[in-house]
């Protein structure tokens, strides 16, 4: 299912809602993927479905109240294929989430930079 | 504006929290953050909000385990608790709510739907708040009123040796009363009443009943007399619909009998103690209540009972217990408990057998169970009527004459009013028990062997006691001519006081010499109030013709 990549306009309410305590959400929330993208590849390293999921999942639901829609349903896959057990395959989806990573981290730096 | 709440939002993702913090706090809301479920439990524990906003997925312990955990320690309590997920399947978000969650809000949060669900709750749980104050205001009213109730109700002899009697720890509140009190002449009434409805109504009624039964038994009123006046005053003032069954038992120690008034109550089953054989009786009248005064016709059962012999008086709520599967426990299944063997334990039986029927289901607190059995007088004792008023003047010197006609013989008994006026003297207050039996014995003699000229020979044996009560009834319907006066007399003496009763008949005298003569019988139905009358008169002599008597007593009575 092709999803709209970001949804400019929920960013745009947060910034609303938390003001000045905007950019630290932001940097919050890509210092916390990240160590919670690092946290998924080793569990699916270590072939742990129960730690995958439960990394995936998060990551989902924090991607999903930023906005980043396509990032969020790579993660729902990746928690969905390891609820199946298939290991193997959730590493062919986190190289692409890994690839939609640097690309939110990007667009989030930018932002931050040009408050 | 709708008033500030404290709320606990757990969740493992900072940035959420960070979301979810500032949108709970531009509501005006004060906020308590907790990054995992172990840490909202703590949390929840120190500060006491008002409402949780619970992610389901958390390290440490999830919000499923966190909400099932605070749900079973807030027994009263109400806190709403709203789970945070972006789980979509049907099975997931029905588990949230299994686990005490009171709703969802789906990821990502809005604003708008945040805000209306936590004022929403936040209502709720004022409701609730507000519930609670008025359950605790009604529990505390509802101790006041048993505590009255029980010192209005339970000031009886209900703890004497021959009475067992369960009755709920909150029966005020089902509407069933156990009520016993020892007569004057010794006898005991026994009363076991089951009001229609619960609550309020049924507590209320049975506040006059007990007054009632117990002002009127104490001063020696007659089992019908005191069922007329109670039948009477919850006519007056109960609701339609609303009504008392009962079951009213008036002992006789001394002559071993019962009578029995059931209305609407089940069957009540004696067991006979020297054939280990059970007898039942069926209630044909109807409840107390129901009918005007006028129409109010008790049919009363007499029964001879042994010493040993037991009644057993039960509301409907043993025969209508459930168990389970819906079934009620039934007349046969209790009737089938009366087995010889099981004799000394009928009571317990009973009440062990519906405990069992019932199970798990749980008894509805409605059983009320009661058993008296005949007992010598040896073993209860003369009743001790206690003055209570702790007045120490009261009428000294004084005298009356009350003098009864032909038509008032016929149905009327004096002695209530007779004694009431006599224990007016606070020194004999104490006495009231034996004076009761003096002027009871004084006055039927006066009126079976004078007035009526019954010859006392008629009652030797059970068959000829009941023909003398049939004898004695036909001649009193029938009585046109003839009357009893009763004189009474008080004088005040240094530390106490004299009361001298004379009782006049206008028959032709009897041969008091043999009356006088004959020892206390120890099967006997008459005389025996004569070693009473020895006991606590200083002098009790008859005139020559035998048609008047006089006992004359000294109190404080020599020890």
């Amino acid at each position: 299912m092709k999803v709209q990549r970001f949804d400019p306009l929920v960013l745009a309410e947060l910034k609303e809602l938390l003001e000045e305590e905007f950019p630290e959400l932001i940097t919050t929330f890509i210092w916390d993927s990240q160590q919670r993208l690092a946290l998924l590849a080793l569990a699916i390293e270590a072939a742990d479905a129960g730690s995958t999921r439960m990394s995936a999942h998060s990551l989902k639901g924090s991607s999903i109240n930023i906005g980043f829609a396509q990032f969020a349903q790579l993660c729902d896959e990746i928690e969905q294929t390891a609820k199946i057990g298939k290991l193997d395959n959730c590493r062919a989806l986190l190289s692409a989430l890994l690839l939609e990573a640097e690309w939110v981290f990007d667009h989030l730096e930018i932002l931050i930079k040009e408050l | 504006m709708a008033p500030a709440l404290r709320i606990l939002i757990a969740d493992d993702n900072e940035s959420d929290r960070m979301i979810l913090r500032s949108i709970v706090r531009k509501e005006g809301h004060e906020v308590i953050l907790a990054a995992n479920g172990e840490e909202a439990i703590r949390l929840f524990w120190e500060h006491q909000p008002d409402l949780i906003l619970l992610d389901v997925i958390m390290p440490v312990l999830d919000g499923l385990s966190v909400a099932k955990e605070l749900r079973s320690k807030l027994a009263e309590d109400y806190v709403p608790i709203i789970f945070l997920t972006s789980l979509q399947d049907p099975e997931s978000l029905a588990k949230c709510l299994d686990s005490g969650g009171d709703d969802f809000l789906s990821k990502p949060y809005n604003r708008v739907i945040l805000k209306a669900k936590i004022k929403a709750f936040g209502r709720m749980r004022s409701m609730h708040e507000k519930l609670q104050v008025h359950n605790r205001q009604m529990l505390i009213e509802q101790q006041v009123a048993k505590t009255i109730f029980d010192n209005v109700a339970h000031s009886g002899c209900l703890d004497l040796a021959n009475i067992t009697h369960s009755l709920s720890p909150l029966s005020v509140f089902n509407g069933d009363t156990v009520l016993a009190e020892r007569k004057p002449d010794g006898g005991m009434h026994l009363f076991l009443g089951d009001f229609t409805g619960h609550g309020l109504p049924a507590a209320i009624g049975a506040m006059p009943l007990a007054e009632i039964f117990y002002g009127m038994t104490a001063k020696g009123f007659a089992m019908e007399e005191v069922l007329r006046e109670i039948n009477s005053k919850l006519r007056d003032i109960l609701p339609v619909g609303v009504f008392c069954c009962g079951c009213f038992v008036e002992l006789d120690f001394y002559e071993k009998r019962a009578k029995i008034w059931l209305g609407g109550l089940p069957d009540i089953v004696c067991f006979r103690a020297e054939s280990q054989s059970i007898e039942t009786f069926r209630s044909t009248d109807l409840p107390l209540g129901v009918l005007e005064a006028n129409k109010f016709q008790p049919t009363l059962l007499d029964v001879f009972m042994a010493d040993g012999d037991e009644l057993f008086i039960w509301s409907d709520g043993i025969i209508e217990s459930r168990n389970e599967d819906g079934e009620l426990f039934g007349e046969d299944r209790l009737l089938a408990i009366f087995q010889p063997a099981s004799v000394n334990t009928l009571f317990d039986s009973i009440l062990s057998a519906v405990d069992r029927f019932v199970g798990e289901a749980g008894a509805d607190d409605d059983l009320t169970l009661l058993s008296v059995k005949m007992a010598s007088m040896d073993v209860l004792g003369l009743p001790d009527l206690d003055n209570r008023r702790g007045s120490l003047v009261g009428p000294q010197d004084w005298e009356f004459s009350y003098t009864l006609g032909a038509l008032t013989l016929r149905g009327f008994n004096p002695l209530p009013i007779v004694l009431n006026i006599i224990t007016e003297v606070e020194g004999l207050r104490g006495l009231s028990g034996q004076l009761y039996t003096l002027l009871s014995e004084l006055y039927s003699n006066a009126l079976e062997h004078g007035v009526l000229s019954l010859p006392s020979s008629l009652k030797f044996s059970h068959d000829g006691f009941s023909a003398y009560y049939t004898e004695r009834e036909k001649r009193l319907a029938a009585l046109i001519d003839g009357e009893v006066e009763i004189r009474v007399k008080h004088r005040p003496e240094a530390d106490g006081g004299v009361l001298e009763v004379t009782i006049i008949d206008s028959g032709q005298g009897f041969d008091h010499q043999q009356f006088l003569a004959r020892d206390f019988p120890e099967d006997g139905y008459s005389g025996r109030g004569l070693p009473l009358i020895n006991a606590i008169c200083e002098d009790f002599y008859y005139n020559p013709t035998g048609n008047a008597v006089t006992a004359l007593l000294r109190w404080p009575l020599a020890p």
